[in-house]
Protein backbone atom coordinates (compact mmCIF):
# COMPACT_ATOMS: atom_id res chain seq x y z
CA UNK A 1 0.00 0.00 0.00
CA UNK A 2 1.27 3.23 -0.81
CA UNK A 3 1.15 6.15 1.31
CA UNK A 4 1.21 9.81 0.65
CA UNK A 5 2.75 12.62 2.61
CA UNK A 6 2.09 16.54 1.60
CA UNK A 7 3.47 19.44 3.55
CA UNK A 8 2.22 23.12 1.92
CA UNK A 9 2.27 26.55 2.84
CA UNK A 10 4.76 26.55 5.47
CA UNK A 11 5.89 30.07 6.56
CA UNK A 12 8.34 30.10 9.28
CA UNK A 13 10.49 32.99 10.65
CA UNK A 14 12.65 34.03 13.46
CA UNK A 15 13.34 36.98 14.77
CA UNK A 16 11.54 38.98 11.71
CA UNK A 17 14.08 37.09 9.91
CA UNK A 18 12.06 34.78 7.29
CA UNK A 19 13.87 31.27 7.24
CA UNK A 20 10.83 29.37 5.27
CA UNK A 21 8.98 31.25 3.06
CA UNK A 22 5.63 28.76 1.40
CA UNK A 23 7.43 25.52 0.88
CA UNK A 24 5.52 22.61 -0.53
CA UNK A 25 6.90 19.23 -0.44
CA UNK A 26 5.73 15.54 -1.19
CA UNK A 27 6.89 12.09 -0.32
CA UNK A 28 5.21 9.20 -0.82
CA UNK A 29 6.06 5.17 -0.20
CA UNK A 30 9.02 4.55 -1.73
CA UNK A 31 10.39 8.52 -2.23
CA UNK A 32 14.13 8.88 -0.83
CA UNK A 33 13.46 12.96 -0.57
CA UNK A 34 17.60 13.84 -0.60
CA UNK A 35 16.94 17.52 1.56
CA UNK A 36 19.97 19.60 0.45
CA UNK A 37 21.29 23.25 1.81
CA UNK A 38 23.49 25.61 3.05
CA UNK A 39 23.85 25.98 7.49
CA UNK A 40 20.81 27.76 8.72
CA UNK A 41 18.66 27.20 5.53
CA UNK A 42 15.53 25.74 7.51
CA UNK A 43 16.16 21.85 6.90
CA UNK A 44 16.01 20.87 10.64
CA UNK A 45 13.00 23.45 11.22
CA UNK A 46 11.16 21.93 8.35
CA UNK A 47 11.45 18.62 9.45
CA UNK A 48 10.48 19.89 13.19
CA UNK A 49 7.62 21.56 11.78
CA UNK A 50 6.81 18.51 9.36
CA UNK A 51 7.21 16.07 12.32
CA UNK A 52 4.98 18.57 14.41
CA UNK A 53 7.32 19.64 17.36
CA UNK A 54 7.86 22.91 16.36
CA UNK A 55 5.23 25.78 15.46
CA UNK A 56 5.03 27.68 12.00
CA UNK A 57 3.47 30.84 11.85
CA UNK A 58 1.55 28.73 8.92
CA UNK A 59 1.58 25.04 7.69
CA UNK A 60 -0.60 22.50 6.29
CA UNK A 61 0.32 19.00 6.61
CA UNK A 62 -1.73 16.07 5.48
CA UNK A 63 -0.92 12.34 5.74
CA UNK A 64 -2.99 10.02 3.32
CA UNK A 65 -5.80 12.33 2.75
CA UNK A 66 -6.01 13.37 7.08
CA UNK A 67 -4.79 16.88 8.02
CA UNK A 68 -2.49 16.88 11.29
CA UNK A 69 -1.51 19.56 13.35
CA UNK A 70 1.23 17.22 15.36
CA UNK A 71 1.58 14.09 13.16
CA UNK A 72 3.91 12.83 15.69
CA UNK A 73 1.33 12.31 17.98
CA UNK A 74 -0.12 9.75 15.95
CA UNK A 75 1.63 6.20 16.52
CA UNK A 76 3.48 5.28 13.68
CA UNK A 77 2.54 7.53 11.00
CA UNK A 78 5.83 9.49 11.04
CA UNK A 79 9.57 9.53 13.04
CA UNK A 80 12.28 11.68 13.30
CA UNK A 81 16.39 11.10 13.72
CA UNK A 82 16.89 14.26 15.36
CA UNK A 83 20.94 15.69 15.27
CA UNK A 84 21.66 14.55 18.22
CA UNK A 85 21.34 11.44 19.83
CA UNK A 86 17.84 10.87 20.98
CA UNK A 87 17.97 7.23 22.75
CA UNK A 88 18.16 7.99 27.16
CA UNK A 89 21.34 7.30 28.16
CA UNK A 90 20.25 5.17 31.44
CA UNK A 91 18.47 2.60 29.61
CA UNK A 92 19.81 -0.66 27.99
CA UNK A 93 19.81 -1.09 24.40
CA UNK A 94 17.34 -4.48 24.56
CA UNK A 95 14.69 -2.44 26.53
CA UNK A 96 14.72 0.67 23.92
CA UNK A 97 14.12 -2.12 21.35
CA UNK A 98 11.46 -3.53 23.47
CA UNK A 99 9.61 -0.45 24.03
CA UNK A 100 10.04 0.15 19.95
CA UNK A 101 9.15 -2.72 18.36
CA UNK A 102 7.91 -4.94 21.00
CA UNK A 103 8.96 -8.16 22.29
CA UNK A 104 8.93 -10.60 19.43
CA UNK A 105 11.44 -8.65 17.68
CA UNK A 106 14.29 -8.22 20.20
CA UNK A 107 16.16 -11.17 18.89
CA UNK A 108 15.58 -10.54 15.43
CA UNK A 109 16.84 -6.89 15.67
CA UNK A 110 19.94 -7.87 17.80
CA UNK A 111 21.17 -10.75 15.06
CA UNK A 112 22.58 -7.90 13.35
CA UNK A 113 26.06 -8.57 12.87
CA UNK A 114 26.95 -5.33 14.23
CA UNK A 115 24.84 -4.78 16.79
CA UNK A 116 26.01 -8.66 17.95
CA UNK A 117 29.84 -7.30 17.77
CA UNK A 118 28.86 -4.62 20.97
CA UNK A 119 30.80 -5.57 23.90
CA UNK A 120 27.91 -3.36 25.90
CA UNK A 121 24.16 -3.84 26.69
CA UNK A 122 23.76 -0.03 28.14
CA UNK A 123 23.11 3.01 25.57
CA UNK A 124 25.57 6.00 27.08
CA UNK A 125 28.49 2.92 26.78
CA UNK A 126 28.30 2.92 22.89
CA UNK A 127 30.04 5.20 20.39
CA UNK A 128 28.90 7.40 18.57
CA UNK A 129 28.89 6.04 15.39
CA UNK A 130 27.54 2.97 17.19
CA UNK A 131 24.75 4.91 18.68
CA UNK A 132 24.13 6.25 15.34
CA UNK A 133 23.35 3.15 13.82
CA UNK A 134 21.33 1.62 16.57
CA UNK A 135 18.73 4.87 16.75
CA UNK A 136 18.70 4.89 12.57
CA UNK A 137 17.92 0.92 12.86
CA UNK A 138 15.33 1.59 15.33
CA UNK A 139 13.62 3.80 13.10
CA UNK A 140 13.66 2.57 10.02
CA UNK A 141 12.19 -0.96 11.55
CA UNK A 142 9.41 0.85 13.08
CA UNK A 143 6.05 0.42 11.33
CA UNK A 144 6.33 3.99 10.48
CA UNK A 145 5.23 5.00 6.97
CA UNK A 146 7.35 8.04 6.72
CA UNK A 147 10.84 8.40 8.40
CA UNK A 148 12.82 11.69 8.57
CA UNK A 149 16.77 11.37 9.01
CA UNK A 150 18.49 14.74 10.03
CA UNK A 151 22.12 14.01 8.98
CA UNK A 152 22.04 10.13 9.60
CA UNK A 153 26.14 10.43 8.48
CA UNK A 154 27.39 12.20 11.34
CA UNK A 155 29.80 11.19 13.22
CA UNK A 156 29.18 7.56 11.62
CA UNK A 157 32.56 6.08 10.00
CA UNK A 158 32.46 5.27 6.10
CA UNK A 159 31.66 1.05 7.09
CA UNK A 160 28.77 1.91 9.07
CA UNK A 161 27.70 4.81 6.41
CA UNK A 162 27.54 1.64 4.12
CA UNK A 163 25.36 -0.16 6.20
CA UNK A 164 23.13 2.97 7.21
CA UNK A 165 22.68 3.37 3.34
CA UNK A 166 21.77 -0.10 2.88
CA UNK A 167 19.36 -0.21 5.71
CA UNK A 168 17.73 3.43 3.93
CA UNK A 169 17.51 1.52 0.49
CA UNK A 170 16.13 -1.90 1.93
CA UNK A 171 13.37 0.19 4.17
CA UNK A 172 12.21 2.79 1.49
CA UNK A 173 10.13 0.20 -0.01
CA UNK A 174 7.62 0.30 2.30
CA UNK A 175 7.74 3.74 3.73
CA UNK A 176 8.88 7.22 2.64
CA UNK A 177 12.31 8.73 3.50
CA UNK A 178 13.24 12.12 3.79
CA UNK A 179 16.63 13.04 4.77
CA UNK A 180 19.40 15.83 4.63
CA UNK A 181 22.58 15.58 5.51
CA UNK A 182 26.35 18.03 4.83
CA UNK A 183 28.01 15.20 3.04
CA UNK A 184 25.99 15.59 -0.08
CA UNK A 185 27.76 12.84 -1.68
CA UNK A 186 26.34 10.07 0.64
CA UNK A 187 22.72 11.69 0.08
CA UNK A 188 23.38 12.02 -3.90
CA UNK A 189 23.76 7.96 -3.49
CA UNK A 190 20.76 6.83 -2.01
CA UNK A 191 18.26 9.15 -2.55
CA UNK A 192 15.92 8.74 -5.59
CA UNK A 193 14.44 12.57 -5.22
CA UNK A 194 16.47 15.95 -4.43
CA UNK A 195 15.45 19.29 -3.32
CA UNK A 196 17.52 22.20 -2.45
CA UNK A 197 16.60 24.66 0.23
CA UNK A 198 17.60 27.92 -0.76
CA UNK A 199 16.97 31.57 0.19
CA UNK A 200 13.44 30.05 1.99
CA UNK A 201 12.05 28.38 -0.50
CA UNK A 202 12.51 24.57 -1.85
CA UNK A 203 13.74 23.99 -5.42
CA UNK A 204 13.55 20.78 -6.82
CA UNK A 205 16.86 18.92 -8.13
CA UNK A 206 16.85 17.40 -11.24
CA UNK A 207 20.44 17.56 -12.33
CA UNK A 208 23.48 18.02 -9.94
CA UNK A 209 24.78 20.47 -12.03
CA UNK A 210 22.04 22.28 -10.50
CA UNK A 211 23.34 21.97 -7.54
CA UNK A 212 26.66 24.39 -8.70
CA UNK A 213 24.42 26.52 -10.47
CA UNK A 214 22.68 27.72 -7.22
CA UNK A 215 26.02 27.59 -4.79
CA UNK A 216 25.69 24.88 -2.72
CA UNK A 217 28.65 23.46 -4.24
CA UNK A 218 31.58 24.45 -5.82
CA UNK A 219 32.27 22.82 -9.26
CA UNK A 220 35.36 21.33 -8.45
CA UNK A 221 33.58 19.00 -5.97
CA UNK A 222 31.32 17.71 -8.63
CA UNK A 223 32.04 14.32 -9.91
CA UNK B 1 0.20 -0.49 27.57
CA UNK B 2 3.53 0.34 25.55
CA UNK B 3 2.49 3.88 26.19
CA UNK B 4 2.29 3.57 30.11
CA UNK B 5 5.58 1.93 30.01
CA UNK B 6 6.60 4.92 28.13
CA UNK B 7 5.64 6.96 30.90
CA UNK B 8 7.10 4.90 33.63
CA UNK B 9 10.58 5.31 32.01
CA UNK B 10 10.23 8.49 32.09
CA UNK B 11 9.12 9.23 35.68
CA UNK B 12 12.16 6.34 36.73
CA UNK B 13 14.25 8.68 35.14
CA UNK B 14 13.33 11.53 37.08
CA UNK B 15 13.13 9.36 40.52
CA UNK B 16 17.08 9.64 41.93
CA UNK B 17 17.34 13.21 40.79
CA UNK B 18 14.39 14.16 42.78
CA UNK B 19 14.82 12.43 45.96
CA UNK B 20 18.48 13.88 46.22
CA UNK B 21 17.83 17.04 45.37
CA UNK B 22 14.54 16.50 47.67
CA UNK B 23 17.44 15.82 50.68
CA UNK B 24 18.75 19.51 50.15
CA UNK B 25 15.40 21.45 49.08
CA UNK B 26 14.21 20.10 52.17
CA UNK B 27 16.98 21.08 54.43
CA UNK B 28 16.63 24.78 53.10
CA UNK B 29 12.79 24.70 53.55
CA UNK B 30 12.87 23.51 57.20
CA UNK B 31 15.50 26.05 58.56
CA UNK B 32 14.09 28.40 56.63
CA UNK B 33 10.73 27.59 58.56
CA UNK B 34 12.30 27.00 61.98
CA UNK B 35 11.28 30.43 63.25
CA UNK B 36 7.73 29.12 62.93
CA UNK B 37 5.96 28.62 66.29
CA UNK B 38 5.30 24.84 65.08
CA UNK B 39 7.37 24.17 62.19
CA UNK B 40 6.70 21.12 60.48
CA UNK B 41 8.65 17.88 60.93
CA UNK B 42 11.68 17.30 58.98
CA UNK B 43 10.56 14.09 57.29
CA UNK B 44 6.81 16.17 55.90
CA UNK B 45 9.01 18.90 54.34
CA UNK B 46 11.18 16.14 52.75
CA UNK B 47 8.12 14.56 51.45
CA UNK B 48 6.49 18.00 50.15
CA UNK B 49 9.69 18.41 48.36
CA UNK B 50 9.69 15.36 46.42
CA UNK B 51 5.61 16.33 45.56
CA UNK B 52 6.69 19.57 43.63
CA UNK B 53 10.28 21.42 43.93
CA UNK B 54 12.03 18.15 43.21
CA UNK B 55 10.26 17.29 40.10
CA UNK B 56 10.23 20.92 38.98
CA UNK B 57 13.87 20.64 39.41
CA UNK B 58 14.45 17.73 37.85
CA UNK B 59 12.01 18.56 34.58
CA UNK B 60 13.95 22.13 34.24
CA UNK B 61 17.40 19.84 34.46
CA UNK B 62 16.21 17.29 31.66
CA UNK B 63 14.83 20.63 29.75
CA UNK B 64 18.50 22.11 29.71
CA UNK B 65 20.48 19.29 29.82
CA UNK B 66 18.86 16.12 28.20
CA UNK B 67 16.19 17.99 25.84
CA UNK B 68 17.14 15.62 22.74
CA UNK B 69 15.33 12.50 24.39
CA UNK B 70 12.21 13.78 24.08
CA UNK B 71 12.38 12.62 20.97
CA UNK B 72 12.55 8.85 22.41
CA UNK B 73 8.79 9.59 23.80
CA UNK B 74 7.62 12.05 20.55
CA UNK B 75 8.78 9.03 18.46
CA UNK B 76 5.96 7.06 20.37
CA UNK B 77 3.34 9.64 19.92
CA UNK B 78 4.02 10.60 23.37
CA UNK B 79 4.21 14.79 24.09
CA UNK B 80 6.09 16.59 26.63
CA UNK B 81 3.07 18.11 28.26
CA UNK B 82 1.67 14.06 29.02
CA UNK B 83 5.20 13.26 30.42
CA UNK B 84 4.94 16.34 32.76
CA UNK B 85 1.59 15.49 33.63
CA UNK B 86 1.77 12.30 34.43
CA UNK B 87 5.38 12.61 36.24
CA UNK B 88 4.12 15.58 38.89
CA UNK B 89 0.63 13.42 39.38
CA UNK B 90 2.39 10.67 40.53
CA UNK B 91 4.93 12.21 42.26
CA UNK B 92 1.86 14.35 44.06
CA UNK B 93 -0.76 11.55 44.72
CA UNK B 94 2.26 9.06 46.15
CA UNK B 95 3.35 11.87 48.64
CA UNK B 96 -0.45 12.26 49.85
CA UNK B 97 -0.45 8.76 50.32
CA UNK B 98 2.68 8.79 52.37
CA UNK B 99 1.61 11.40 54.18
CA UNK B 100 -2.08 10.25 55.04
CA UNK B 101 -0.18 6.62 55.87
CA UNK B 102 2.21 8.43 58.55
CA UNK B 103 -0.44 10.67 59.70
CA UNK B 104 -2.20 7.26 60.94
CA UNK B 105 0.39 5.72 61.77
CA UNK B 106 1.23 8.30 64.61
CA UNK B 107 -2.12 8.70 65.79
CA UNK B 108 -1.99 4.69 66.36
Amino acid sequence: MSNLLEIDSVVKSFYMHDVLTDIYLKCQTGDIIGMLGRNGTGKSTLMKILFGTLQADRKFIRIDGEVYDQPYKIVNEICYLPQDSFLPKHMSIEKSVKLYLGKNQVQDFMEDPILQKLDTSKIAHLSGGELRYLEIKLLLNTACKFILLDEPFNGVSPILVGEIKKLILKTSEFKGIILTDHDYRNVLDVANQFCLIYDGGIKRIDDKQELVRWGYIPESRLE
Amino acid sequence: MVKLTLHWEYFKSTLVLNLSTSVLLAFIVYFSLMALPQPPPLYIVYIRCCMFGGPLLCLLYKEMSRKNEYYFYYNRGISKLSLFITTLSTYILTGYLLITILHYVKLA
